[in-house]
């Protein structure tokens, strides 16, 4: 275990002052901390965008690869070395629109990997279009006449989709989301944090205030379950005007890699590879 | 031609079991000393499209199909009317006379008819229709009076696990077909095939050669979304995964396979991925990502004729520019195509070496016409196989470096590499340009050393790629040029032109990328004569040739109809050059 100043890289972020992303990276920092991972033993996978930067901020192992395939490699990274503790940060384009596909794929196959999506409603590093989570009618560089399209739901997709941990946090509600990434980092299987992350430089509309002001706790309601389906798909569309965050839904089932025959007795990587014998593989061929 | 060759071409539709009757037949004239090989020919449908097979048997050691057809068999009207052109003079066709009732004067004069009662035949042992390929095997057995009990043999071992019925049928099927043509044919066919002594042969397809590579290098993890002809890579290592303890996803689509296959190879597994042209477009990208983060992965690309969706079950030689300039920006890469079975299971396993050791994509660039077609072949040695992987650390040599730096300037090019989980290794692997450390960086001096450095390795790479085959005398007339699966027709065709007197010597490339530009230029600058050959358009190879030597070759063969080149095509062409 490390304490979040070992986990602090030697290169600082870059950010816009105000970003919403300085907050997100103290919170995976102190999640990583609280949940008692060794540096050496976390790999931060990312893709392309503000949030892509994540690795180099933190001391743990990173791969930063191409546009929207976080998941593919965070995937294959769980399954060549599974002891590893496997984080996906990816934006909301990243994670909702060019790597959609991914993102279906990896809520059924519920593998291991925690994955925090920096979802600020927009589009920054390439300076201010429209993104999927962007609200209707929300004017962009690309979008000067308002967005068309509903947004996208990822809450909801994931629910319906078979992931077995959903939330989604703001980054503005600052305890509540280390303790909700501190959870989801502890979560056997697919974990989804999408958090409020908001751009002060591009997204004039969906501010710090903004999303005060419509914040509200899962926890405080009383009665609400995150073990009940039902209710938690009903949370993630609720039309009140309101953004519910914390907890929607979480069950146990198994994950992906404890299913896969290779590995069940140790990592794809710690197995010998020096003197393979395929002498009967070939007299198969006879 | 040299030896005794029996050419048996079998034609339906798809669905009608061509193919399996085909393997089953070949792997036994296989078993009894006998060279096979079997060229498939598929419509891109599961059923009724016509389908076909040819299977040329000889006692010499071949390497490729023969134009030539002695024995026809067809299972439907279709087939005959479309294929009685092709049979030799004194070749025979086996068909169903009751079924397709052909008139004689639609006969052809040179050919024997036998017409065999498929369908009376099984009615008779109250076997389904689809066994006519069986009946149709027993006939050409009759016809070439062979030992069927080989063939009795072959059908159990493929059908016992379907039960004792079905090999029952099959085997009644067999001898009816045998039977028949004994009873109601005076022998005629003029070749005879002696079964050798039984040499301990394997019979297999350029894809499972290709995949004992793989397992015998310790690849132990693939991600695909099946593509013809490379889907059969993902079957053979899914029927594998338990024995061998490899990891076999199905990917979402090729982007995943790719960026898995390199996910995995970042965190220390052997992995690969195979395609075709279209799903290698989608891949690109995550090409390029390997390349600029330095990680290992190995890259099966099977041609098929595009552009585009083109012909998904034919074969090609058009993707060669393609795949050595994939992706955007400047890198270095390894890209060979082997030329036959026997290579594709020697660089199956060299591949990930390469890619371990360089750190970098490695591209095997095969086609549906070495992938799919089976030879037989001696056992594959496994000398000289050994794993090396290159400047991986381990945990004791990690902990002597003090200040780890996963992308260090070296005067190889080549950077000592940890694996996560690994102490004192902690890093970023990067697709962006980055320093030392693997962080971002755009310093132009900066930016200069690292792509310098990435580029410092093709001086290591082309000193450790074997250089290009010469075949055949080293002071010919004229010099043959062609890279991958052409091989085994340049040279069957090269056996022709020996018997024709002609003096033709032969160069085959199986390592192209880095270009081996100077083995080519002293290759072809003694010659007086080239033909490069190729199956594309626009002379994708003889371009490279001209690019990196500087001189044009004399003459091109080239083939784009979905089709591999026959010996015939390259032994017609030369001599029509001299």
């Amino acid at each position: 275990m490390a304490t979040p100043l070992e986990l602090k890289a030697k290169y600082n972020p870059s950010w816009c002052p105000g970003c919403g992303n300085y907050g997100i990276l103290n919170g995976i920092k102190q999640a990583i901390s609280q949940s008692g991972f060794a540096p050496h033993e976390v790999v931060i996978v990312s893709g392309i965008g503000c949030s892509g930067k994540d690795p180099h901020f933190v001391n743990t192992y990173g791969f930063e690869g191409i546009h929207g395939r976080v998941l593919p490699v965070a995937t294959a990274i769980k399954l060549a070395n599974h002891k590893l503790k496997v984080i996906g940060c990816a934006g909301d384009g990243d994670a909702y629109g060019i790597g959609a596909a991914h993102f279906v794929h990896a809520l059924r196959r519920n593998i291991g990997i925690t994955y925090f999506v920096h979802n600020n409603q927009i589009y920054g590093l390439t300076t201010g279009q429209t993104s999927p989570t962007s609200d209707k009618g929300f004017t962009t560089k690309s979008t000067p006449g308002g967005v068309i399209e509903e947004p996208f739901n990822p809450l909801a997709l994931a629910i319906a989709g078979g992931a077995t941990f959903v939330a989604r946090a703001f980054v503005g509600e600052f305890d509540q989301m280390k303790e909700i990434m501190a959870k989801a980092l502890l979560h056997k299987g697919f974990a989804l944090v999408d958090i409020f992350q908001p751009c002060v430089t591009f997204n004039y509309k969906n501010t710090y205030q903004w999303y005060q002001e419509r914040a509200y706790k899962l926890e405080d309601e009383a009665g609400y379950d995150s073990h009940d389906k039902e209710l938690a798909f009903k949370k993630a569309v609720e039309n009140s005007g309101k953004l519910p965050i914390g907890v929607f839904y979480q069950e146990e089932r198994a994950a992906y890699e404890e299913s896969v025959a290779a590995i069940k007795e140790r990592p794809l990587i710690d197995q010998e590879i020096t003197n393979i014998g395929i002498k009967k593989t070939l007299e198969e061929f006879l | 031609m040299p030896g005794q060759d029996i050419c048996v071409k079998i034609s339906g539709e798809a669905g009608q079991g061509i193919n399996i009757a085909a393997q089953a037949l070949a792997k036994a004239f296989t078993r009894k000393g006998l060279y096979v090989f079997l060229l498939t020919d598929n419509p891109n449908s599961i059923k009724l499209e016509p389908a076909w097979c040819s299977l040329r048997i000889s006692e010499e050691r071949i390497l490729s199909q023969s134009h030539e057809v002695d024995i026809l068999v067809v299972l439907n009207r279709d087939s005959l009317l479309r294929r009685q052109q092709e049979v030799n003079i004194g070749g025979f066709i086996l068909y169903d006379q009751e079924a397709v009732k052909l008139e004689d004067k639609d006969k052809r004069a040179e050919a024997g008819y036998i017409s065999i009662p498929f369908d009376r035949l099984l009615k008779e042992l109250n076997a389904p229709p689809l066994l006519r390929n069986t009946v149709a095997i027993g006939a050409v057995l009759g016809l070439i009076d062979y030992d069927i009990k080989v063939m009795e043999a072959m059908l159990e071992e493929q059908f016992s696990r379907k039960g004792e019925q079905v090999v029952r049928q099959n085997n009644g099927a067999l001898n009816a077909g045998f039977s028949y043509l004994k009873e109601n044919f005076k022998p005629g066919f003029n070749k005879k095939l002696k079964a050798n002594t039984p040499a301990g042969r394997m019979f297999l397809t350029g894809n499972e050669a290709f995949c004992c590579g793989a397992l015998k290098a310790g690849c132990k993890f693939i991600a695909a979304y099946p593509m013809t002809p490379s889907s059969a890579i993902l079957h053979y290592l899914a029927a594998k995964e338990q024995g061998y303890g490899i990891v076999v996803k199905q990917a979402e689509d090729e982007i995943a396979g790719m960026n898995m296959a390199v996910g995995a190879g970042f965190a220390g597994a052997r992995a690969m991925t195979c395609t075709s042209g279209g799903g290698f477009a989608l891949m690109s990208e995550a090409l390029g990502m390997a390349a600029q983060s330095e990680t290992p992965v190995v890259a099966v690309m099977g041609q098929r004729p595009g552009p585009s969706t083109g012909q998904p079950t034919h074969t090609s030689q058009a993707d060669l520019r393609f795949v050595i300039h994939a992706s955007q920006g400047e890198f270095p890469r390894i890209v060979i195509a082997p030329g036959d079975a026997e290579e594709c299971f020697r660089e199956g396993f060299n591949a990930f070496n390469l890619a371990e050791k360089f750190q970098l994509p490695v591209i095997v660039l095969t086609d549906k016409y070495l992938v799919e077609s089976y030879s037989s072949w001696e056992g594959f040695s496994l000398a000289g196989l050994n794993i090396e992987r290159g400047k991986l650390l381990n945990q004791a040599e990690l902990d002597k470096v003090s200040d780890y730096k996963r992308y260090a300037f070296s005067e190889d090019g080549i950077s000592p590499r940890a694996l996560p989980g690994m102490k004192g290794g902690i890093h970023v692997a990067t697709s962006y340009e980055h320093d030392e450390y693997g962080f971002y960086q755009e310093d132009p001096a900066g930016v200069v050393k690292a792509a310098d450095k990435r580029f410092a390795k093709l001086k290591l790479i082309e000193a450790a790629l074997p250089q290009p085959k010469i075949y055949g005398p080293d002071d010919a007339e004229i010099t043959l040029i062609a890279w991958g699966s052409s091989k085994g027709p340049v040279l069957e065709a090269m056996k022709m032109l020996a018997q024709a007197k002609k003096r033709v010597n032969f160069l085959h490339l199986v390592y192209i990328w880095p270009f081996p530009g100077e083995a080519v230029r002293q290759a072809i600058q003694k010659a007086k004569v080239t033909l490069g050959i190729e199956g594309n358009k626009s002379g994708q190879m003889f371009g490279l040739i001209r690019e990196h030597t500087g001189t044009k070759l004399t003459h091109s063969l080239l083939k784009y109809d979905g089709q591999p080149f026959y010996p015939i095509d390259i032994y017609n062409k030369v001599k029509e050059l001299f």
